[in-house]
């Protein structure tokens, strides 16, 4: 089995009294969209920065590309591409000058340099824009500069700390997509954020973090198996009698069934075809049925289900 | 790598508009100032200015010796005195002496007489003057009616002029003390440049910019990255104060009293102090970038004013109660460099102090790259 990409074991790191991480830790393998997600101060952009040898931590290890981290590693270093939560660019040079300057202090070849800069500058759509000057984009722009800045190396592993806060949906949909782009083009990406929509769209795998604590981590769906209640199916009904109410908690993987005002709400622990079999139930008794919901539960759920809070509290 | 980095550490700061302002505009203005309150101040005060007079000959006397005389004496480039010829009689003569338009109105009759309002050194130069023309009058008159044969040895002798003291100027240089205004201005200049040497450390410290992070976690080596950021930022402080330099001496026309080729090398040490200042500075703490500014400008503005930018004298106070201070303030010893250079035919004074600089700036790079060093930091 190859070594993981990342191998974070037992992380502690304390500020004072706050504990920001506790015995953290996380494998990612190569080829993973690995999110982290977690409401705001649980830890993530933490361990974003001890994974980066920024910040000195307490107790624990930290392995990138099976060698130990360090400031000096910086044949690690050359591999990894960050995008910082703010953006960090310079605002006296252009976007062209802004993504050469990060580019070269990673690539030395000034016609490889020229051509990576390129490409970057195409991936993230600012082409009518290499000579303006960052204060002149808006947010949206500033943020894929941002990441061209991040990317343009053509990195192994790339870090993005919420790299959508702020950002139109336009744009927002645009860094999502390149995103999965380059995890297609070989790259290993780890994606930091408390929007739970963005990670359950594009991480293949995901941890998540409270109080500098992992509390769960797996795929989307193994994550959502943990929780009791895996569908929610409302139905609009004119009337139901509490004998068929009875009847359809009797029906298998259906936990808990309630009608208030005109609505039918069935709770499913797991199970495959419940909408059908209950609709299906509704039909034998000759209920009028108006329109019919099906939520699968979110990530935010699952974060319910385990803290007792929401991921936005 | 250096060359990438040193390339755009030049690009940031001359784009940078409020270190342009701070390194090469306001000096620019504070020189303009100065000028105007300085400019011609010496000229008028310090040097010896003819002295105006009036002189009234009776219509029925016409003292052709004396009008000779004193025509010499008001003529050429240092002429004694400047004859004002608006004065036709007595009356209006005495009217200008009382106006203040002439220091003293001469008589010209049958004897010679002075009319002066108040004793000063210019109406006892004129008194001078009237003396001693009496008295040659008087021995040349005399040898008329005693030997006339002798006259020409007699008007021999008055004109040789025999000095036991030869005037030896200590200096070429221009001694216009107010020319120490524009010592301390580019002293302030080159000082300032310490806000681009303290741009170095908050572009490559993780823990002082988010550049810095993105920079921290690069594979660059720290030591190229501050190198090349330090002599970048020196060449711009350079080329700002060389500018303001330029102005000065192209433009306002100020006499520094020496060549241009050792006043740019003063301006080149300046330059690499002012920039290590800040570079040092910059490496304390985690205050904000601005905090860390308005330290160094501050600290700047008060090292210049204790060399004499405010105040003229202030440099001759120090040096009476806190001469170590003069010894130690990069601002003192920019300024008494082109004093130096400018007044002294030795360059001991001078080297000293230049030596002293490099000597600063080196403790400051050492200190600043010291803190500066990679590390991971407790907190971001």
């Amino acid at each position: 089995m190859p070594a993981p990409v990342v191998k974070i074991e037992n992380l502690v790191k304390r500020y004072k009294e706050l504990i920001a991480l506790d015995h953290f830790s996380l494998e990612i393998s190569e080829g993973e969209i690995f999110g982290l997600l977690g409401p705001n101060g649980s830890g993530k952009t933490t361990t974003i920065n001890c994974l980066l040898s920024l910040l000195s931590f307490d107790k624990g290890s930290i392995e990138i590309f099976g060698e130990k981290m360090s400031p000096d590693n910086y044949k690690i270093k050359s591999k990894i591409g960050i995008i910082m939560q703010n953006v960090a660019v310079i605002n006296e040079l252009t976007v062209y000058e802004n993504i050469d300057y990060f580019c070269g202090l990673y690539i030395k070849d000034k016609a490889t340099r020229k051509q990576y800069v390129k490409e970057a500058i195409e991936f993230v759509g600012l082409e009518e824009f290499v000579k303006f000057r960052p204060k002149k984009l808006s947010g949206g722009l500033l943020r894929r500069l941002n990441i061209a800045c991040g990317i343009a190396h053509k990195p192994s592993l790339i870090i993005l700390d919420e790299p959508t806060v702020a950002v139109d949906p336009q744009s927002r949909n645009k860094i999502l997509e390149g995103i999965v782009e380059l995890n297609r083009s070989g790259a290993t990406i780890i994606y930091t954020s408390h929007y739970m929509e963005e990670v359950e769209q594009i991480c293949t795998r995901i941890a998540i973090m409270d109080k500098g604590r992992q509390i769960a981590v797996g795929t989307k769906e193994e994550l959502k198996k943990q929780i009791k209640d895996t569908e929610k199916i409302t139905i609009e009904v004119m009337d139901i009698s509490d004998e068929l109410l009875e009847e359809i908690r009797g029906l298998e993987h259906i936990g808990e069934a309630t009608f208030d005002g005109g609505e039918l709400s069935v709770k499913c622990h797991g199970g495959k075809h419940n909408l059908i079999r209950v609709l299906t139930l509704l039909q034998q008794n000759d209920i009028k049925i108006g329109r019919v919901y099906s939520k699968q539960p979110t990530l935010n759920d699952v974060f319910l289900e385990i803290t007792g809070k929401e991921l936005r509290d | 790598m250096f060359f990438h980095l040193f390339k755009y550490e030049l690009f940031c700061s001359m784009r940078n508009i409020q270190a342009m302002f701070w390194m090469l505009a306001f000096p620019i203005v504070l020189g303009t100032f100065f000028y105007m309150a300085f400019g011609n101040l010496y000229e008028s005060v310090e040097l010896f200015q003819a002295i105006p007079i009036a002189v009234v000959y009776d219509d029925d006397i016409k003292n052709q010796t004396f009008s000779e005389t004193i025509d010499a004496l008001s003529s050429g480039d240092d002429a004694l005195f400047s004859i004002d010829n608006s004065a036709k009689d007595k009356t209006s003569a005495l009217s200008l002496l009382e106006n203040g338009d002439v220091k003293a109105v001469i008589l010209v009759g049958e004897d010679i007489s002075l009319s002066v309002k108040s004793e000063s050194t210019e109406t006892s130069i004129v008194k001078f003057f009237l003396d001693q023309y009496k008295i040659n009058e008087k021995i040349i008159t005399d040898t008329i009616n005693n030997d006339p044969t002798k006259l020409d040895d007699v008007i021999d002798a008055m004109n040789i002029s025999e000095s036991f003291i030869t005037e030896r100027s200590l200096t070429d240089g221009n001694r216009d003390p107010y020319v120490q205004y524009f010592y301390n201005l580019l002293a302030m200049s080159t000082l300032f440049g310490s806000m681009a040497g303290l741009s170095v450390v908050v572009r490559t410290q993780g823990n002082l910019s988010d550049i810095g992070a993105r920079r921290c976690v690069s594979p660059e080596n720290k030591l190229v990255s501050i190198t090349a950021g330090l002599l970048a930022m020196t060449l711009v402080n350079f080329i700002c104060s060389t500018i303001s330099l330029g102005y000065l001496l192209f433009v306002l026309k100020i006499n520094f009293g020496a060549p241009l080729l050792p006043l740019l090398g003063i301006i080149a040490i300046a330059s690499l102090t002012g920039v290590s200042m800040g570079f040092f500075v910059g490496s304390f703490g985690t205050m904000s970038e601005n905090i860390k500014n308005s330290i160094l400008t501050g600290v700047s503005m008060i090292l210049c004013f204790f060399s004499g930018l405010m105040v003229g004298n202030m440099y001759g106070y120090v040096q009476l109660y806190a001469p170590w201070l003069n010894k130690i303030s990069p601002a003192a010893l920019i300024t008494d460099s082109f004093y130096s250079l400018n007044i002294y035919d030795t360059y001991d004074r001078l080297i000293g102090n230049l030596a002293t600089l490099l000597l600063i700036s080196i403790v400051f790079i050492i200190g600043g790259f010291l803190l500066t060093r990679r590390r991971k930091y407790a907190s971001l």
